[in-house]
């Protein structure tokens, strides 16, 4: 796709049927999954509106979702309670671009949340009231009735409760095969481990995936969109606790545990109704550390495929990212040390939250 | 020969970096792809000190396994998968690359086949499991995939950890 203003003019004003005046046009230069553009335009002379194309990168995503799937969920998740940006229309590749992209309306606010990530007492209520209104966003996803409206088209859905790690598992397995491009050995060990090792969910519900800070909307406190769908799933809600970044802050006061991993769960449990273990989400983080593999070994095809058109990122993700994530999944299996607390947070050291 | 060595310019690069680039970067954009870049750069440093050693440890290591993994499929009559294992245990013997990057093509041949007999053992744990071999054969192949993420920590760490944002 061209993003320049005459093209996007040209294609919009078409595609709308009427004038469009595009004044903005800006890559979100942040995620390495899929490329985002901000298209900010007028429409017959009309109000500014903000439009945000997503689509592969060039070089194909990390993912191993299809972007069908993404514009899938989030049309779906429009008929929910759940906070998502609307979703406007699909483009095939074709007359206008080379690659298939969505099109969703932008949601006002940010992903960051600031004082977040301090460990300052001022900003504990903060922090808190930040972490509860994300378990109740949680809740509203692990509500949503999956099966009639059809999330099962895409997501491979488990027959039974007691099936949702091993159905985890095995999709996991099906997406390595389909993207590797060498052999890790390690990954069918751990696959034999988590089938084994499966802890039956007291329900199957649709689980969002990575999720958490830098992933949702907030304006003003509030959550007002749950975004990057990506890595959905059907299953153990206990996953997307494994799969939250940085949203159950470990708050310590005077010798007293304030807040935690325990304490949202149990606050998540009085809004959801649905009793979530601890050790079940450990379980989910072996799962969320071989979905990291997945990615790292699709990027390193992608580095080996296309070096000129892949994303430094992506060798970061393959090589980094993937070895940490070898040595946490052995660890689990009792093979060897975890990786620390500091290898794991710096993931997430970015260059603007060392500014912060 | 021309001097200097590839080692000696990746430290310059980095450090140039550092000094020279870095500091002036104020899009954040450039500044998360130039950061990762320098990560990257000290990745590609520790290869070419530590992986060498570590290939040479990995490749003998690597085929006595897989004889042992061998004997026992073909002890057990596990037909198609000994054939997976020998043409493995061919290629990397036929191999003619040169130098490290040959190193490292033998060495994929070897894991691809240790992969598809690893899964054929998974496959069959219910029909074999009473067979001490099987047992003792697990272990070993589960005591090569922590030796080997340690030798991949060796390149690993000293590229990365402790050196400040990723991206």
């Amino acid at each position: 796709m061209d993003f320049s203003v005459p093209h996007l003019q040209a294609y919009l004003s078409t595609r709308l049927g009427a004038p469009v005046e595009v004044t903005k046009v800006e890559r979100f230069g942040r995620g390495v999954s899929r490329m985002t553009w901000f298209v900010t335009c007028h429409r017959n002379g009309g109000e500014s509106e903000q439009l945000v194309f997503r689509l592969d990168p060039p070089s194909g995503s990390v993912e191993p979702s299809p972007l069908d799937q993404e514009y899938f969920m989030y049309e779906r998740l429009g008929q929910t309670e759940v906070p998502v940006a609307p979703v406007l229309w699909w483009e095939h590749a074709g007359r206008w671009t080379d690659r298939p992209f969505y099109v969703r309306r932008a949601v006002e606010g940010s992903w960051n949340v600031p004082d977040f990530l301090t460990d300052d007492p001022r900003h504990d209520e903060w922090r808190i009231a930040i972490s509860k209104e994300h378990m109740r966003a949680l809740s509203k996803v692990h509500a949503v009735d999956w099966k009639s409206l059809g999330f099962d088209r895409y997501l491979p859905a488990p027959s039974r409760p007691e099936d949702c790690g091993i159905n985890y598992a095995n999709t996991a397995l099906a997406q390595y095969d389909s993207v590797r491009g060498q052999a890790v050995p390690v990954v069918l060990e751990a696959i034999e481990w988590l089938r084994d090792n499966a802890p039956p969910s007291p329900r199957i519900c649709l689980c969002k995936g990575t999720n958490g800070y830098g992933e949702e909307i907030f304006r003003d406190g509030k959550l007002v969109a749950l975004s990057d769908w990506e890595e959905a799933s059907i299953g153990d809600p206990a996953a997307d606790f494994a799969f939250m970044q940085y949203f159950a802050p470990q708050i310590d006061r005077d010798g007293q545990n304030v807040w935690g991993l325990e304490k949202a769960l149990a606050y998540y449990t009085s809004v959801s109704g649905i009793p979530v273990t601890v050790e079940r989400v450990q379980f989910y983080g072996v799962i969320r550390a071989l979905r990291l593999i997945i990615m790292a070994e699709k990027c390193a095809t992608a580095l080996h495929d296309n070096p000129a058109l892949a994303d430094v990122r992506m060798a970061w993700t393959s090589t980094e990212v993937g070895h940490v994530c070898r040595q946490g999944m052995l660890a689990a299996m009792g093979l060897g040390a975890p990786p620390t607390a500091q290898m794991l947070a710096d993931f997430h050291l970015s260059v603007e939250s060392q500014v912060q | 020969m021309i001097n200097p060595r590839p080692i000696d310019v990746l430290e310059n690069l980095v450090a140039t970096l550092d000094a020279s680039v870095l500091p002036r970067l104020k899009d954040a954009d450039v500044l998360s792809a130039a950061t990762t870049t320098r990560h990257m750069l000290r990745y590609v440093l520790s290869q070419l000190r530590y992986e060498p050693a570590s290939f040479a440890a990995e490749l003998p290591r690597l085929t006595g396994l897989l004889e042992q993994v061998r004997n026992f499929l073909e002890r057990v009559g596990a037909s198609e998968a000994l054939h997976g294992v020998d043409a493995a245990l061919a290629s990397a013997a036929v191999s003619n690359a040169d130098g490290h990057e040959g190193l490292a093509t033998r060495i994929a041949h070897l894991r691809e086949g240790l992969h598809g007999a690893h899964r054929t053992l998974i496959e069959h744990r219910g029909e074999w499991a009473a067979d001490p071999g099987y047992a003792e054969l697990r272990g070993t192949i589960r005591e090569y995939l922590s030796w080997q993420n340690l030798e991949e920590a060796k390149i690993v760490a000293p590229a990365f950890y402790g050196q400040g944002a990723r991206r």
